[in-house]
């Protein structure tokens, strides 16, 4: 015996088209709409913010690099005008080397001293011979 | 029943069950919470730290003289890079570190593991070797410590060794103020314990720069003072020399010269011998130098009058069946005197009417025999022994600069307490620490005086010494316009207890412009071979530092020849 199986058919039904999809569908886009609009609302300055700081990173990196090469010049600077380096190089600079022979001085009386100077002889008055023979 | 019985038992039994992992829990996350998230943390994330950079070392005139410059060195590590990609990381490494790709290669080649392949390179090459993203590459950032001067200052200054710790000098002395302390960073790593990526970077803990150095030492005048070392060392065959420049009223050294020196930047140039600072670490017999603190004793002790004659025996003097020379035939003299001709006899009978619990006071008071305490970690204490060591000659020899060794730092110190009205000042380097922004972090004040001998003793030694640059041992020290106080001394060297002929130390030692000097110096000339006598060797040296430093710091003359 073959026993088969019960199918129901439901053809007769017609199922009628349902127009509200339009409005579901405006009613999707709006919200994600509003989603969007609220998304961007917080997001925005978060994204400013991150943005801001890759400057500032990027600014802070270039600070760094020119105050390495600030740093690099000021040493070689300090190796070309160092006082063993200027000493050395005397002649070519056209200089000659200070000492107490080459120096005047004025004191606080504003007398102006020469060390090593011989006094002039006419600083001294002579004498007249008359009284000198008394 | 019995189900029922049994489904109870295996209710309880799972309810107990239940607790025990309850409690476990409980014990595992809240009670023990830190223990396993701290041993989660070290599975799980690597620290390291990053050294922050160096403090300076700058000069009263603001001349950096010990300074450091950010570079980078790359590595590799062949076992990390495929293979295949061998030769690709070489051409592109190649422009990068400056060596041949083949080069390169030989060294990946050679090398089983971690190694360096270029060291000392710009900053800008960190960029260019992270672009290239090849593992088992990259780079690590150090430091190069700069000397801008040479060899100017070197010993005060030392050096630091290839881990950047300080070796010698100030480097040494203040290694934990230079260098500061490092920041610590935790980083995720993997289960090979390697850092894939440095995303997750944290602070652990930040670090402080490195402070700077102010110190005292003038660029300018120290050159002077070297220069001048230089040509005596040139002039006289010399073994070395050494100097002290230092402002009485502070105790600040303006110069601490040593000949030979050396460059820190380049110690292979250098031999050790020259690496010694002969300013602090040299202890020598100071000879005549010596006799002002006996007169000082004598008259602190009332046993002698200034103004007295002294009698120096016509030539000599015995003390117990030695007999000691005289440099000439001297009769009476004023103790002016005493000090001007350098008279052995005259200052022997002077100290032997001192009594030695008396003697060793002063001594000691002007600092003998104990370090200065200036900032340099190579400082010896000299060599002096109290008078539960002395013989019945030991005062006689004192008398003479004998049986005791000072530094040349420890005979400025004492110089600068008779300059300084009696008031000893310690030596010293540092004058303030700075940050990176320049701002003072830690001022050194200068400690209050020790009084070592009254104010009116020290106005009358101070006097008497001007005695021996007008008409005495020391007229090679004259300055043109100063007045200028001081004492030749000549000793012998001693080896191995007994005095060796011809090997001389020349000193002198002296302060100008009387009547308020404004500096103290010391020179010390070792074993002079053409000329030995301090009076032919170190007074001329004194004169031509004092004359040079005096004109380029300004000083007011106190006396001149008028055009």
């Amino acid at each position: 015996m073959k026993v088969g199986g019960y199918r129901p058919r439901n053809s007769w039904l017609r199922r009628q088209l349902d127009t509200r999809w339009r409005a579901w569908l405006i009613l999707c886009f709006a919200g994600a709409a509003v989603v969007s609009v609220l998304m961007t609302a917080f997001i925005a300055p978060r994204q400013s913010t991150v943005r801001m700081r890759y400057e500032i990173a990027e600014l802070q990196r270039a600070i760094d690099r020119l105050e390495g090469e600030q740093r690099r010049l000021l040493l070689d600077r300090e190796v070309l005008t160092s006082p063993p380096a200027l000493a050395a190089e005397l002649d070519s600079l056209g200089l000659a080397p200070l000492d107490g022979t080459r120096v005047a001085h004025l004191t606080p009386g504003g007398d102006l001293v020469t060390p090593g100077a011989k006094p002039t002889p006419t600083a001294t008055p002579r004498r007249p011979r008359r009284s000198a023979r008394r | 029943m019995m189900n029922a019985a049994r489904l109870r038992w295996v209710g309880w039994a799972l309810a107990a069950w239940a607790c025990v992992v309850a409690l476990r829990l409980v014990q595992v996350q809240v009670v023990q919470h830190r223990t396993w998230e701290a041993g989660s943390a070290r599975q799980r994330e690597h620290p390291f730290e990053v050294e922050e950079p160096r403090g300076d070392i700058v000069s009263r005139d603001g001349r950096i003289l010990a300074g450091s410059l950010e570079r980078v060195a790359v590595y590799a590590n062949p076992r990390k890079i495929p293979h295949d990609s061998w030769s690709s990381v070489a051409t592109s490494l190649s422009p990068l570190v400056g060596l041949p790709a083949s080069t390169i290669m030989r060294q990946l080649r050679d090398h089983d593991g971690f190694f360096y392949l270029a060291k000392d390179l710009d900053p800008e090459i960190r960029d260019a070797v992270a672009k290239l993203q090849q593992r088992g590459v990259g780079t690590i950032r150090n430091e190069r410590r700069v000397y801008p001067h040479g060899s100017l200052a070197g010993p005060v200054v030392g050096f630091i060794n290839a881990e950047g710790d300080g070796q010698a000098g100030l480097e040494a002395f203040y290694d934990r103020t230079l260098r500061g302390l490092p920041s610590v960073y935790r980083v995720l790593q993997d289960g090979k314990k390697t850092t894939p990526t440095f995303i997750d970077l944290r602070l652990e803990s930040e670090g402080r720069p490195g402070q700077s150095l102010a110190i005292a030492l003038d660029c300018r005048v120290q050159e002077i003072v070297e220069q001048e070392l230089e040509r005596t060392v040139t002039e006289t065959g010399a073994k070395g020399a050494s100097a002290v420049v230092l402002d009485p009223s502070t105790g600040e050294l303006l110069a601490l010269a040593s000949v030979p020196s050396y460059d820190p930047g380049h110690l292979a140039q250098s031999g050790p011998q020259d690496r010694h600072d002969r300013g602090v670490e040299d202890a020598l017999e100071p000879g005549s130098t010596f006799k002002p603190f006996i007169v000082a004793a004598a008259i602190s002790a009332g046993v002698l009058d200034p103004s007295e004659m002294v009698d120096c025996s016509g030539g000599g003097v015995m003390i117990a069946n030695v007999f000691f020379h005289d440099h000439a035939r001297y009769g009476l003299l004023p103790v002016r005197e005493v000090l001007a001709k350098s008279s052995n006899a005259g200052a022997i009978r002077i100290a032997y009417r001192v009594g030695p619990g008396q003697l060793d006071d002063v001594i000691r008071r002007f600092g003998f025999g104990q370090p200065t305490g200036v900032e340099l970690p190579a400082e010896t204490r000299g060599i002096y022994r109290g008078p539960q060591s002395w013989s019945a000659l030991s005062r006689a020899g004192l008398a003479l600069g004998q049986e005791i060794s000072v530094t040349p730092l420890q005979l400025a110190q004492a110089y600068a307490a008779i300059a300084n009205g009696g008031l000893l000042m310690h030596p010293r380097l540092v004058r303030e620490t700075r940050d990176r922004s320049g701002a003072v972090v830690t001022p050194y004040k200068p400690q209050p005086g020790v009084r070592v001998i009254p104010a009116d003793v020290a106005a009358r030694l101070a006097t008497m010494l001007e005695g021996v640059v007008e008409e005495g041992t020391g007229k090679a020290a004259e300055v043109p316009g100063f007045t200028v106080a001081g004492k030749t001394g000549t000793a012998q060297r001693a080896f191995s207890g007994s005095y060796t002929a011809g090997r001389h130390v020349a000193w002198f030692a002296g302060f100008l412009p009387m009547p308020s000097p404004d500096l103290v110096i010391v020179v010390c000339v070792d074993e002079p071979v053409r000329q030995y006598w301090a009076a032919d060797v170190a007074a001329p040296v004194f004169g031509r530092i004092a004359a040079r430093t005096a004109i380029l710091l300004g000083l007011e003359p106190t006396s001149g020849v008028r055009v």
